[in-house]
């Protein structure tokens, strides 16, 4: 398994105190390919997990779900190459 | 008033995740706004945001640092930003109306909304401007994935769909939203997206993306009610002894709702009183139902107490009251620990008594003078 950092992520929510003053925070991740795709060419988005490390820094409270770094499980057929993908970091 | 992601930036040893809230009072005006002439069907605005802070400061005051070399798109964190610059007349009074997009509209209505984008990153940027679907379900409110389309989502456009920003600099888009005439009765649900990318040409390419959701309800007549109740307010204390308040709540309208409150406790031991302590609930859906729990000190003595609970979603709000009681803190782990030594004190007291006996029984049959026979 290959596990790496993405760095942090910060929301910051100037919106004023008054209600709502709520946001959901998702993240989802594209299939992770090299050269042209194909079936040993593609890590599908499956094999990849994403834990939110511990909450390093908040204000004004919350719920705040602390987790891990992110890691790839890489499936024993891919052939060898450099791997891309797109992780989205979503707010509202 | 902007609501901002950034994902990407130097983590920090040991984490890779975090969340601020910057409290500011709402300061944002009523002074209806020149309307578009050319839109059939278009209602009275009023302005439901601030004006962005300057170019270079931020909104808690403080100035952004800025690097001393020129940096690339590729270093710096993709962030982006939004805020929702309208709300119509008719609710000025309606705080929710003023962060998303929430209207009731007959069929063949068009509405139209200014929102800004926001170029929070260090470098130049290109932001996509989007509707895409979303949905309330009982886990609250859900985003579809990417550009994914649905029947409220597909009525929306934007007036760009693309614009490029320096750093820190600002875009107003029009978001217009055409009902069709053969549009069905019901609440629709959807986000318009601003989004941005980092780190191209990488493993990893990182997109941010900030929304304006929308809550639109299509009918004929006026809006369909909006309501909740709270059920019996409980105490407790969980295993850690931090005390809680619980409270059932029901959606009895015929709207989604954003809910969220202030508890606060009076008439404690002593005449002790607590809050406002922040309550907030998931979207709740139609006929949804969920239990709203606010934590709360642990010093807090056992009550009891009289507890508020007042919840609110938009200009729908409903206080409950009740009396409520925490219990005693758990000592489970002292108990343990002390049960524990006094049980193997006494094991070692019964066979030290055991080997003193065997001992000196020993003994007296040694001393015992054998008869000789």
């Amino acid at each position: 398994m290959l596990v790496g950092q993405l760095g942090a992520v910060e929301v910051r929510d100037q919106r004023g105190q008054v209600n709502p003053n709520l946001w959901v925070a998702t993240v989802s991740a594209t299939a992770f390919t090299t050269g042209g795709g194909g079936a040993q060419r593609t890590i599908s988005n499956g094999q990849v997990s994403y834990w939110s490390g511990p909450v390093v820094r908040s204000t004004g409270g919350g719920t705040l779900v602390p987790g891990q770094p992110t890691g790839i499980t890489i499936p024993a057929s891919a052939v060898g190459g450099t791997y891309t993908g797109v992780i989205t970091h979503s707010v509202a | 008033m902007t609501l901002a992601v950034a994902a990407g930036a130097p983590a920090v040893p040991g984490s890779a995740a975090q969340a601020r809230s910057h409290p500011t009072t709402l300061a944002g005006s009523a002074a209806p706004t020149p309307q578009s002439p050319d839109v059939p069907g278009e209602r009275g605005l009023v302005e439901a945001g601030m004006p962005a802070a300057g170019d270079t400061a931020r909104r808690d005051g403080s100035a952004r640092p800025r690097p001393s070399t020129s940096p690339t798109p590729e270093d710096v964190p993709a962030e982006v930003g939004v805020r929702l610059l309208d709300a119509p007349v008719n609710r000025r009074d309606d705080t929710r109306a003023h962060k998303y997009i929430v209207d009731h509209v007959h069929p063949g209505t068009t509405i139209r909304r200014r929102m800004v984008v926001k170029n929070d990153s260090e470098v130049r940027r290109r932001i996509d401007v989007y509707p895409a679907s979303a949905e309330v379900t009982d886990n609250g409110f859900e985003f579809g994935p990417d550009r994914s389309e649905n029947e409220l989502s597909s009525w929306i456009r934007v007036d760009e769909t693309q614009v490029v920003l320096g750093p820190d600099k600002e875009a107003t888009i029009w978001v217009t939203i055409r009902v069709p005439e053969k549009a069905e009765a019901g609440e629709r649900y959807a986000v318009v997206w601003a989004e941005t990318a980092g780190r191209d040409g990488q493993t990893v390419k990182q997109v941010a993306r900030a929304g304006i959701r929308v809550y639109l309800s299509v009918g004929p007549g006026g809006e369909p009610p909006s309501g909740f109740e709270v059920d019996e307010l409980t105490g407790g204390r969980d295993a850690e002894g931090t005390p809680f308040v619980t409270a059932e709540v029901r959606n009895t309208g015929q709207r989604a709702l954003d809910l969220a409150g202030d508890l606060w406790l009076a008439d404690g031991p002593g005449g002790l009183s607590a809050g406002p302590v922040r309550a907030e609930a998931k979207t709740l859906p139609l006929d949804g139902r969920t239990t709203i729990r606010v934590a709360l000190d642990r010093r807090l003595p056992d009550g009891p107490w009289q507890a508020r609970l007042a919840l609110a979603s938009g200009w729908t709000k409903r206080t409950a009251t009740g009396s409520v009681t925490f219990g005693a803190r758990p000592a489970v782990a002292d108990r343990v620990d002390r049960s524990g030594l006094v049980l193997t004190s006494s094991a070692a007291g019964s066979l030290l008594v055991l080997l003193l006996f065997a001992a000196y029984t020993y003994r007296r049959r040694m001393r015992q003078p054998v008869p000789v026979g």
